[in-house]
Protein backbone atom coordinates (compact mmCIF):
# COMPACT_ATOMS: atom_id res chain seq x y z
CA UNK A 1 0.00 0.00 0.00
CA UNK A 2 1.57 3.81 -0.94
CA UNK A 3 -0.08 6.27 1.25
CA UNK A 4 0.17 9.32 -0.43
CA UNK A 5 -1.55 11.40 1.83
CA UNK A 6 -0.59 12.40 5.64
CA UNK A 7 -1.73 16.32 6.07
CA UNK A 8 -4.41 14.65 8.28
CA UNK A 9 -4.10 12.73 11.95
CA UNK A 10 -4.79 9.09 11.11
CA UNK A 11 -8.07 7.83 12.82
CA UNK A 12 -8.36 4.38 14.27
CA UNK A 13 -10.98 2.35 15.64
CA UNK A 14 -10.29 1.31 19.15
CA UNK A 15 -14.00 0.30 20.29
CA UNK A 16 -16.48 -1.58 18.70
CA UNK A 17 -20.10 -2.35 20.14
CA UNK A 18 -23.57 -3.64 17.98
CA UNK A 19 -26.96 -5.11 19.08
CA UNK A 20 -28.08 -7.36 15.49
CA UNK A 21 -29.74 -9.80 14.42
CA UNK A 22 -27.11 -12.22 14.81
CA UNK A 23 -26.16 -11.28 18.31
CA UNK A 24 -26.51 -8.63 20.97
CA UNK A 25 -22.97 -8.13 21.31
CA UNK A 26 -20.32 -7.86 18.81
CA UNK A 27 -18.58 -11.21 19.40
CA UNK A 28 -21.94 -12.63 18.97
CA UNK A 29 -22.80 -11.16 15.81
CA UNK A 30 -19.31 -11.50 14.45
CA UNK A 31 -19.56 -15.18 15.04
CA UNK A 32 -22.67 -16.00 13.81
CA UNK A 33 -21.32 -13.86 10.64
CA UNK A 34 -18.43 -15.51 10.33
CA UNK A 35 -20.79 -18.90 10.37
CA UNK A 36 -22.90 -17.43 7.58
CA UNK A 37 -25.58 -18.68 10.14
CA UNK A 38 -29.17 -16.64 8.04
CA UNK A 39 -30.98 -14.93 11.19
CA UNK A 40 -34.64 -14.43 8.69
CA UNK A 41 -37.38 -15.81 10.33
CA UNK A 42 -41.43 -14.99 10.94
CA UNK A 43 -42.18 -12.13 13.33
CA UNK A 44 -45.17 -12.58 15.22
CA UNK A 45 -45.34 -8.61 14.70
CA UNK A 46 -45.98 -8.84 10.67
CA UNK A 47 -48.53 -11.31 11.23
CA UNK A 48 -51.43 -11.21 8.67
CA UNK A 49 -48.45 -9.28 6.72
CA UNK A 50 -47.82 -9.52 2.79
CA UNK A 51 -44.37 -10.35 4.04
CA UNK A 52 -44.89 -11.40 7.71
CA UNK A 53 -40.09 -12.11 8.14
CA UNK A 54 -37.79 -10.39 9.23
CA UNK A 55 -34.23 -9.96 10.97
CA UNK A 56 -35.03 -9.28 14.29
CA UNK A 57 -33.04 -8.30 17.25
CA UNK A 58 -34.99 -10.40 19.48
CA UNK A 59 -33.00 -11.83 21.61
CA UNK A 60 -32.44 -7.94 23.11
CA UNK A 61 -33.65 -7.83 26.27
CA UNK A 62 -33.91 -3.82 26.76
CA UNK A 63 -35.04 -3.70 30.85
CA UNK A 64 -32.42 -6.66 31.71
CA UNK A 65 -29.68 -4.19 29.70
CA UNK A 66 -30.90 -0.72 30.67
CA UNK A 67 -33.13 -1.34 33.80
CA UNK A 68 -36.69 1.20 33.99
CA UNK A 69 -34.87 3.85 32.14
CA UNK A 70 -35.64 1.93 29.26
CA UNK A 71 -39.32 2.54 29.07
CA UNK A 72 -37.99 6.54 28.06
CA UNK A 73 -36.45 5.17 25.23
CA UNK A 74 -38.13 3.94 21.83
CA UNK A 75 -36.12 0.93 20.58
CA UNK A 76 -34.05 2.00 18.07
CA UNK A 77 -32.33 4.45 21.12
CA UNK A 78 -32.15 1.16 23.51
CA UNK A 79 -30.02 -0.29 20.73
CA UNK A 80 -27.90 2.77 19.98
CA UNK A 81 -27.30 3.04 23.50
CA UNK A 82 -26.49 -0.71 24.18
CA UNK A 83 -24.09 -0.21 21.66
CA UNK A 84 -22.38 2.57 23.02
CA UNK A 85 -22.59 1.15 26.48
CA UNK A 86 -20.53 -2.49 24.90
CA UNK A 87 -18.13 0.33 22.26
CA UNK A 88 -17.12 2.65 25.04
CA UNK A 89 -16.26 -0.48 27.05
CA UNK A 90 -14.37 -1.95 24.29
CA UNK A 91 -11.69 0.77 23.61
CA UNK A 92 -10.92 0.26 27.07
CA UNK A 93 -13.09 4.13 27.95
CA UNK A 94 -15.73 2.53 30.51
CA UNK A 95 -15.39 5.62 33.31
CA UNK A 96 -13.78 8.11 31.12
CA UNK A 97 -10.22 9.39 30.24
CA UNK A 98 -11.34 11.48 28.39
CA UNK A 99 -12.73 15.58 28.98
CA UNK A 100 -16.35 14.48 28.39
CA UNK A 101 -16.79 18.62 26.45
CA UNK A 102 -14.24 16.82 23.76
CA UNK A 103 -16.32 13.38 22.97
CA UNK A 104 -18.84 13.96 20.12
CA UNK A 105 -21.39 11.52 19.16
CA UNK A 106 -22.78 10.84 15.58
CA UNK A 107 -25.49 8.70 15.25
CA UNK A 108 -27.07 7.85 12.07
CA UNK A 109 -30.80 7.05 11.48
CA UNK A 110 -33.10 6.02 8.55
CA UNK A 111 -36.78 6.27 10.06
CA UNK A 112 -36.07 7.32 13.85
CA UNK A 113 -39.13 6.37 16.57
CA UNK A 114 -41.35 5.09 14.53
CA UNK A 115 -42.90 2.33 16.44
CA UNK A 116 -43.53 5.37 19.81
CA UNK A 117 -45.19 7.34 16.80
CA UNK A 118 -47.66 4.47 15.61
CA UNK A 119 -48.05 3.28 19.29
CA UNK A 120 -49.13 6.62 20.71
CA UNK A 121 -51.01 7.31 17.59
CA UNK A 122 -52.95 4.35 17.97
CA UNK A 123 -54.04 5.90 21.45
CA UNK A 124 -54.81 9.42 20.32
CA UNK A 125 -57.48 7.77 17.65
CA UNK A 126 -58.64 4.89 19.98
CA UNK A 127 -59.08 7.12 23.41
CA UNK A 128 -58.14 10.58 22.68
CA UNK A 129 -54.85 13.06 23.29
CA UNK A 130 -55.18 12.42 27.01
CA UNK A 131 -53.98 8.94 26.19
CA UNK A 132 -50.87 9.94 24.49
CA UNK A 133 -47.85 9.81 26.69
CA UNK A 134 -45.96 12.63 28.07
CA UNK A 135 -42.93 10.93 26.77
CA UNK A 136 -43.77 10.98 23.18
CA UNK A 137 -42.00 13.63 21.43
CA UNK A 138 -38.57 12.78 23.50
CA UNK A 139 -38.82 9.04 22.82
CA UNK A 140 -39.63 9.03 18.76
CA UNK A 141 -37.56 12.29 17.65
CA UNK A 142 -34.52 10.89 14.76
CA UNK A 143 -32.15 12.81 17.17
CA UNK A 144 -32.62 10.87 20.44
CA UNK A 145 -30.86 8.12 19.97
CA UNK A 146 -27.31 10.55 19.95
CA UNK A 147 -28.97 12.64 22.62
CA UNK A 148 -29.23 9.60 24.61
CA UNK A 149 -26.49 8.19 24.04
CA UNK A 150 -24.43 11.61 25.44
CA UNK A 151 -26.91 11.51 28.29
CA UNK A 152 -26.35 8.27 29.43
CA UNK A 153 -22.34 8.63 29.30
CA UNK A 154 -22.19 11.77 30.13
CA UNK A 155 -20.80 13.35 27.18
CA UNK A 156 -21.00 17.40 26.27
CA UNK A 157 -19.32 17.07 22.61
CA UNK A 158 -21.74 17.51 19.55
CA UNK A 159 -24.13 15.27 19.36
CA UNK A 160 -25.53 14.92 16.26
CA UNK A 161 -28.03 12.45 13.78
CA UNK A 162 -27.57 12.62 10.85
CA UNK A 163 -29.75 10.82 8.02
CA UNK A 164 -28.96 9.76 4.98
CA UNK A 165 -31.21 6.60 4.64
CA UNK A 166 -29.75 3.41 4.11
CA UNK A 167 -26.32 5.73 4.12
CA UNK A 168 -26.50 7.09 7.56
CA UNK A 169 -24.17 4.65 9.53
CA UNK A 170 -21.70 5.18 6.94
CA UNK A 171 -22.45 9.09 6.94
CA UNK A 172 -21.95 9.09 10.49
CA UNK A 173 -18.24 7.74 10.35
CA UNK A 174 -17.44 9.86 7.86
CA UNK A 175 -18.80 12.82 9.45
CA UNK A 176 -16.33 11.20 12.71
CA UNK A 177 -13.95 11.60 10.95
CA UNK A 178 -13.91 14.95 10.04
CA UNK A 179 -14.58 16.20 13.39
CA UNK A 180 -11.24 14.10 14.54
CA UNK A 181 -8.93 15.19 11.74
CA UNK A 182 -10.55 18.88 12.20
CA UNK A 183 -9.49 18.57 16.37
CA UNK A 184 -13.13 19.65 17.05
CA UNK A 185 -13.53 16.46 18.83
CA UNK A 186 -10.61 13.70 20.98
CA UNK A 187 -13.11 10.81 20.87
CA UNK A 188 -16.31 10.50 18.63
CA UNK A 189 -18.49 7.36 19.44
CA UNK A 190 -20.13 7.07 15.79
CA UNK A 191 -23.32 4.54 14.14
CA UNK A 192 -26.28 4.16 13.39
CA UNK A 193 -29.61 2.63 14.77
CA UNK A 194 -33.07 1.64 13.54
CA UNK A 195 -35.61 -0.46 14.96
CA UNK A 196 -38.47 0.09 12.47
CA UNK A 197 -39.95 -3.74 12.11
CA UNK A 198 -43.92 -2.27 12.05
CA UNK A 199 -46.71 -3.65 9.57
CA UNK A 200 -46.39 0.31 8.69
CA UNK A 201 -42.82 -0.27 7.24
CA UNK A 202 -42.94 -3.51 5.72
CA UNK A 203 -46.40 -2.74 4.04
CA UNK A 204 -44.69 0.32 2.77
CA UNK A 205 -41.35 -1.44 1.47
CA UNK A 206 -44.01 -3.75 0.12
CA UNK A 207 -45.12 -1.76 -1.56
CA UNK A 208 -42.50 -0.55 -3.20
CA UNK A 209 -41.77 -3.92 -4.20
CA UNK A 210 -38.08 -3.87 -1.76
CA UNK A 211 -38.32 -6.52 0.07
CA UNK A 212 -37.91 -10.34 -0.98
CA UNK A 213 -41.67 -12.01 -0.62
CA UNK A 214 -39.88 -15.74 0.55
CA UNK A 215 -42.67 -16.68 3.14
CA UNK A 216 -41.87 -20.32 2.46
CA UNK A 217 -38.24 -20.12 3.22
CA UNK A 218 -37.46 -16.63 4.95
CA UNK A 219 -34.18 -18.63 6.42
CA UNK A 220 -33.21 -18.50 2.29
CA UNK A 221 -34.59 -14.56 1.59
CA UNK A 222 -31.90 -12.47 2.23
CA UNK A 223 -29.61 -14.10 -0.55
CA UNK A 224 -27.18 -10.80 -2.34
CA UNK A 225 -25.97 -10.96 -5.56
CA UNK A 226 -27.47 -14.26 -6.08
CA UNK A 227 -29.70 -15.49 -9.17
CA UNK A 228 -32.85 -15.78 -6.92
CA UNK A 229 -32.44 -12.65 -4.92
CA UNK A 230 -36.09 -10.99 -4.81
CA UNK A 231 -35.83 -7.87 -2.35
CA UNK A 232 -34.10 -7.01 0.85
CA UNK A 233 -35.16 -8.24 4.63
CA UNK A 234 -36.17 -6.00 6.68
CA UNK A 235 -33.89 -5.60 10.05
CA UNK A 236 -33.33 -3.84 12.90
CA UNK A 237 -30.62 -3.25 15.10
CA UNK A 238 -27.69 -0.43 15.98
CA UNK A 239 -23.69 -0.60 15.73
CA UNK A 240 -21.77 2.23 17.76
CA UNK A 241 -17.93 2.88 17.25
CA UNK A 242 -15.21 4.37 19.24
CA UNK A 243 -12.76 6.52 16.87
CA UNK A 244 -9.88 8.38 17.87
CA UNK A 245 -6.65 9.95 16.98
CA UNK A 246 -4.09 7.02 16.36
CA UNK A 247 -1.80 8.83 18.35
CA UNK A 248 -3.98 9.10 21.32
CA UNK A 249 -4.65 5.94 21.34
CA UNK A 250 -1.17 4.75 21.01
CA UNK A 251 -0.54 7.11 23.99
CA UNK A 252 -3.22 5.06 26.27
CA UNK A 253 -1.99 1.87 25.30
CA UNK A 254 -4.83 0.78 23.24
CA UNK A 255 -4.07 -1.41 20.40
CA UNK A 256 -6.73 -0.47 17.48
CA UNK A 257 -8.88 -3.08 15.10
CA UNK A 258 -8.17 -0.73 11.75
CA UNK A 259 -7.89 2.76 10.77
CA UNK A 260 -10.30 4.62 9.14
CA UNK A 261 -8.35 6.22 6.25
CA UNK A 262 -10.96 7.99 4.32
CA UNK A 263 -14.82 8.42 3.56
CA UNK A 264 -16.30 9.58 0.16
CA UNK A 265 -19.76 10.94 -0.66
CA UNK A 266 -22.05 12.01 -3.10
CA UNK A 267 -25.46 12.47 -4.07
CA UNK A 268 -27.03 11.07 -7.65
CA UNK A 269 -29.55 13.38 -8.29
CA UNK A 270 -31.38 10.62 -10.04
CA UNK A 271 -34.36 9.70 -9.01
CA UNK A 272 -36.59 9.46 -5.77
CA UNK A 273 -35.47 5.58 -4.92
CA UNK A 274 -33.29 4.01 -7.50
CA UNK A 275 -30.23 3.81 -8.07
CA UNK A 276 -28.39 5.43 -11.06
CA UNK A 277 -27.97 2.61 -13.89
CA UNK A 278 -24.56 3.76 -14.50
CA UNK A 279 -23.40 3.70 -10.98
CA UNK A 280 -22.42 7.10 -11.15
CA UNK A 281 -23.03 8.51 -8.49
CA UNK A 282 -21.80 5.87 -6.43
CA UNK A 283 -18.12 5.87 -8.30
CA UNK A 284 -18.09 9.34 -7.21
CA UNK A 285 -18.13 8.29 -4.04
CA UNK A 286 -16.14 5.61 -4.28
CA UNK A 287 -13.43 7.49 -5.51
CA UNK A 288 -13.26 10.67 -3.75
CA UNK A 289 -13.20 8.12 -0.34
CA UNK A 290 -10.03 6.17 -2.02
CA UNK A 291 -8.40 9.77 -2.92
CA UNK A 292 -9.07 10.93 0.49
CA UNK A 293 -7.39 7.35 1.65
CA UNK A 294 -4.31 8.27 -0.02
CA UNK A 295 -4.96 4.36 -1.54
CA UNK A 296 -5.54 2.60 -5.14
CA UNK A 297 -7.99 0.56 -5.85
CA UNK A 298 -5.39 -1.59 -6.32
CA UNK A 299 -4.60 -1.60 -2.88
CA UNK A 300 -7.91 -2.80 -1.69
CA UNK A 301 -8.50 -6.50 -0.97
CA UNK A 302 -12.13 -6.57 0.49
CA UNK A 303 -15.21 -4.85 -0.30
CA UNK A 304 -17.83 -5.13 1.89
CA UNK A 305 -20.95 -4.47 -0.34
CA UNK A 306 -24.20 -2.79 0.33
CA UNK A 307 -25.39 -5.27 -1.71
CA UNK A 308 -29.11 -6.02 -0.03
CA UNK A 309 -30.42 -7.93 -2.27
CA UNK A 310 -32.53 -6.10 -4.98
CA UNK A 311 -32.34 -7.47 -7.96
CA UNK A 312 -31.47 -3.74 -9.42
CA UNK A 313 -29.16 -2.66 -6.57
CA UNK A 314 -27.25 -5.65 -6.72
CA UNK A 315 -26.89 -5.54 -10.23
CA UNK A 316 -25.64 -2.01 -10.51
CA UNK A 317 -23.00 -2.31 -7.36
CA UNK A 318 -21.46 -5.69 -8.71
CA UNK A 319 -21.01 -3.35 -12.29
CA UNK A 320 -18.98 -0.58 -9.84
CA UNK A 321 -17.03 -3.19 -8.36
CA UNK A 322 -15.97 -4.68 -11.46
CA UNK A 323 -15.52 -1.55 -13.09
CA UNK A 324 -13.30 -0.36 -10.05
CA UNK A 325 -11.42 -3.00 -8.58
CA UNK A 326 -11.45 -5.98 -11.53
CA UNK A 327 -12.76 -9.45 -10.84
CA UNK A 328 -10.48 -10.60 -8.08
CA UNK A 329 -11.17 -8.49 -5.03
CA UNK A 330 -12.36 -10.50 -2.46
CA UNK A 331 -16.57 -8.95 -1.80
CA UNK A 332 -19.18 -9.69 0.57
CA UNK A 333 -22.53 -8.91 1.48
CA UNK A 334 -23.09 -9.42 5.27
CA UNK A 335 -26.54 -8.78 5.14
CA UNK A 336 -27.31 -12.40 3.71
CA UNK A 337 -27.11 -12.76 7.24
CA UNK A 338 -28.13 -10.32 8.88
CA UNK A 339 -31.24 -8.50 6.78
CA UNK A 340 -30.97 -5.00 6.31
CA UNK A 341 -30.57 -2.99 9.27
CA UNK A 342 -31.50 0.46 7.44
CA UNK A 343 -29.49 3.26 9.05
CA UNK A 344 -27.45 1.01 11.59
CA UNK A 345 -26.59 -1.02 8.33
CA UNK A 346 -23.35 0.82 7.22
CA UNK A 347 -22.10 0.68 10.89
CA UNK A 348 -22.24 -2.88 11.87
CA UNK A 349 -20.74 -3.36 8.11
CA UNK A 350 -17.68 -1.20 8.98
CA UNK A 351 -17.52 -2.63 12.20
CA UNK A 352 -17.45 -6.19 10.50
CA UNK A 353 -14.82 -4.65 7.75
CA UNK A 354 -12.96 -3.69 10.86
CA UNK A 355 -12.84 -7.31 12.60
CA UNK A 356 -12.13 -8.50 9.05
CA UNK A 357 -8.89 -6.36 8.68
CA UNK A 358 -8.02 -7.28 12.40
CA UNK A 359 -7.88 -11.08 11.68
CA UNK A 360 -7.26 -11.73 8.27
CA UNK A 361 -10.61 -13.19 7.51
CA UNK A 362 -13.99 -12.49 5.53
CA UNK A 363 -17.16 -13.75 5.75
CA UNK A 364 -19.40 -15.40 3.28
CA UNK A 365 -22.23 -14.14 1.66
CA UNK A 366 -25.26 -16.17 3.04
CA UNK A 367 -27.50 -17.87 1.15
CA UNK A 368 -25.29 -17.23 -2.11
CA UNK A 369 -24.97 -20.26 -4.72
CA UNK A 370 -25.13 -19.10 -7.97
CA UNK A 371 -24.56 -15.22 -9.30
CA UNK A 372 -27.14 -13.48 -10.96
CA UNK A 373 -26.83 -13.24 -14.89
CA UNK A 374 -26.82 -9.42 -14.64
CA UNK A 375 -24.38 -9.85 -11.79
CA UNK A 376 -20.60 -9.03 -13.28
CA UNK A 377 -17.58 -10.83 -12.55
CA UNK A 378 -16.77 -10.13 -9.31
CA UNK A 379 -15.28 -12.52 -6.79
CA UNK A 380 -18.00 -13.11 -4.10
CA UNK A 381 -16.61 -14.74 -0.76
CA UNK A 382 -19.39 -17.62 -0.15
CA UNK A 383 -19.70 -21.04 1.46
CA UNK A 384 -17.28 -20.58 4.21
CA UNK A 385 -15.44 -17.94 5.89
CA UNK A 386 -12.30 -17.07 3.66
CA UNK A 387 -9.04 -16.46 5.37
CA UNK A 388 -7.05 -13.92 3.67
CA UNK A 389 -4.78 -10.83 4.48
CA UNK A 390 -6.97 -7.32 4.41
CA UNK A 391 -4.47 -4.62 4.58
CA UNK A 392 -6.93 -2.50 2.55
CA UNK A 393 -10.93 -2.60 3.01
CA UNK A 394 -14.41 -0.69 1.28
CA UNK A 395 -17.34 -0.25 2.75
CA UNK A 396 -20.35 1.05 0.73
CA UNK A 397 -23.47 2.11 1.28
CA UNK A 398 -26.30 3.27 -0.72
CA UNK A 399 -29.57 5.09 0.54
CA UNK A 400 -32.83 6.28 -1.05
CA UNK A 401 -32.89 9.00 -2.01
CA UNK A 402 -29.46 8.45 -4.11
CA UNK A 403 -27.36 9.02 -1.03
CA UNK A 404 -23.79 7.16 -1.37
CA UNK A 405 -21.30 6.54 0.93
CA UNK A 406 -18.31 4.96 1.58
CA UNK A 407 -15.50 4.20 3.66
CA UNK A 408 -12.06 3.14 3.33
CA UNK A 409 -10.71 0.97 6.30
CA UNK A 410 -7.01 -0.49 6.82
CA UNK A 411 -4.68 -1.88 8.96
CA UNK A 412 -3.25 0.38 11.78
CA UNK B 1 -51.83 0.44 50.68
CA UNK B 2 -51.55 3.11 47.60
CA UNK B 3 -48.50 4.77 49.71
CA UNK B 4 -46.95 1.78 49.83
CA UNK B 5 -47.57 1.07 46.23
CA UNK B 6 -46.39 4.56 45.49
CA UNK B 7 -43.28 4.94 47.35
CA UNK B 8 -42.08 0.72 45.21
CA UNK B 9 -43.13 2.63 41.94
CA UNK B 10 -40.75 6.03 42.94
CA UNK B 11 -38.27 4.16 44.11
CA UNK B 12 -37.85 1.36 41.38
CA UNK B 13 -39.03 2.97 38.11
CA UNK B 14 -38.13 6.96 39.01
CA UNK B 15 -35.50 6.16 41.05
CA UNK B 16 -35.80 8.60 43.79
CA UNK B 17 -33.35 7.17 46.13
CA UNK B 18 -33.49 6.38 49.56
CA UNK B 19 -36.22 5.82 51.90
CA UNK B 20 -39.23 7.59 50.74
CA UNK B 21 -41.24 9.94 53.14
CA UNK B 22 -44.71 10.10 51.90
CA UNK B 23 -45.29 13.40 53.54
CA UNK B 24 -43.02 15.36 51.23
CA UNK B 25 -43.74 16.86 48.36
CA UNK B 26 -42.57 15.95 44.96
CA UNK B 27 -40.97 18.84 44.37
CA UNK B 28 -38.92 17.71 47.98
CA UNK B 29 -38.63 14.21 46.54
CA UNK B 30 -36.77 16.14 43.55
CA UNK B 31 -39.63 14.65 40.80
CA UNK B 32 -38.80 16.37 37.69
CA UNK B 33 -42.38 17.89 35.43
CA UNK B 34 -41.64 15.81 33.04
CA UNK B 35 -41.81 12.02 35.49
CA UNK B 36 -44.48 13.90 37.16
CA UNK B 37 -46.24 13.98 33.57
CA UNK B 38 -45.39 10.16 33.14
CA UNK B 39 -46.33 9.58 36.38
CA UNK B 40 -49.88 10.89 35.87
CA UNK B 41 -50.15 8.99 32.33
CA UNK B 42 -48.98 5.77 33.96
CA UNK B 43 -51.56 5.96 37.08
CA UNK B 44 -54.23 6.62 34.29
CA UNK B 45 -53.88 3.32 32.28
CA UNK B 46 -52.71 1.14 35.61
CA UNK B 47 -56.18 2.45 36.71
CA UNK B 48 -58.23 3.46 34.50
CA UNK B 49 -58.73 6.61 36.32
CA UNK B 50 -58.30 10.42 35.53
CA UNK B 51 -55.46 12.03 36.97
CA UNK B 52 -55.92 16.15 36.34
CA UNK B 53 -52.90 18.28 35.84
CA UNK B 54 -54.06 20.42 38.93
CA UNK B 55 -53.99 17.30 41.30
CA UNK B 56 -50.55 15.97 40.77
CA UNK B 57 -48.30 18.98 40.97
CA UNK B 58 -44.68 19.48 42.41
CA UNK B 59 -46.82 20.59 45.65
CA UNK B 60 -48.54 17.12 45.89
CA UNK B 61 -47.58 14.77 48.49
CA UNK B 62 -47.09 11.01 48.13
CA UNK B 63 -49.97 10.64 50.96
CA UNK B 64 -52.26 13.18 48.94
CA UNK B 65 -52.01 11.33 45.62
CA UNK B 66 -52.64 7.89 47.59
CA UNK B 67 -55.44 9.68 49.05
CA UNK B 68 -56.52 10.70 45.47
CA UNK B 69 -56.41 7.12 43.77
CA UNK B 70 -58.19 5.71 46.66
CA UNK B 71 -60.92 8.33 46.36
CA UNK B 72 -61.09 7.63 42.73
CA UNK B 73 -61.84 3.92 43.74
CA UNK B 74 -58.35 2.85 42.27
CA UNK B 75 -58.32 -0.89 42.79
CA UNK B 76 -54.45 -2.26 43.00
CA UNK B 77 -54.06 -5.72 41.23
CA UNK B 78 -53.70 -8.55 43.25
Amino acid sequence: MNRRRQQYPDVVITGIGMVTPAGTDTATAWKATCAGLPTAAPDARLDGMAVDFTCAASAFDAHRVLGSDARRMDPFTQYAVAAAREAVADAGAAGGPWDPARVGVLIGTAVGGLETWLEQAGRLRDTGARAVNPLTVPKAIGNMAAATVALDLGLNGPALAVSTACASGTTALGLALDLLRAGRCDIVLAGGADAAVTPLLSGAFDRLKALSRRRADPSAASRPFDRQRDGFVLAEGAAVLVLERAADARARGRRPYASLLGYGESSDAYHLTSPDPDGNGARLALRRALADAGVDASDVALVNAHATGTPQGDAVEARLIHSAFGPHTAVTSTKGVTGHMLGAAGAAEAAFTALSIDQGVIPPTANFEEPGADIADIDIVHGAVRSAPVPVAVSNSFGFGGHNAVVVLGRA
Amino acid sequence: MFVEYLTTLLSTVYKVPGVIDPDKSFTELEVDSLSLAELGAQLEDEFGIAVDEDELTGQTTVTELAGLLQSRGADIPA
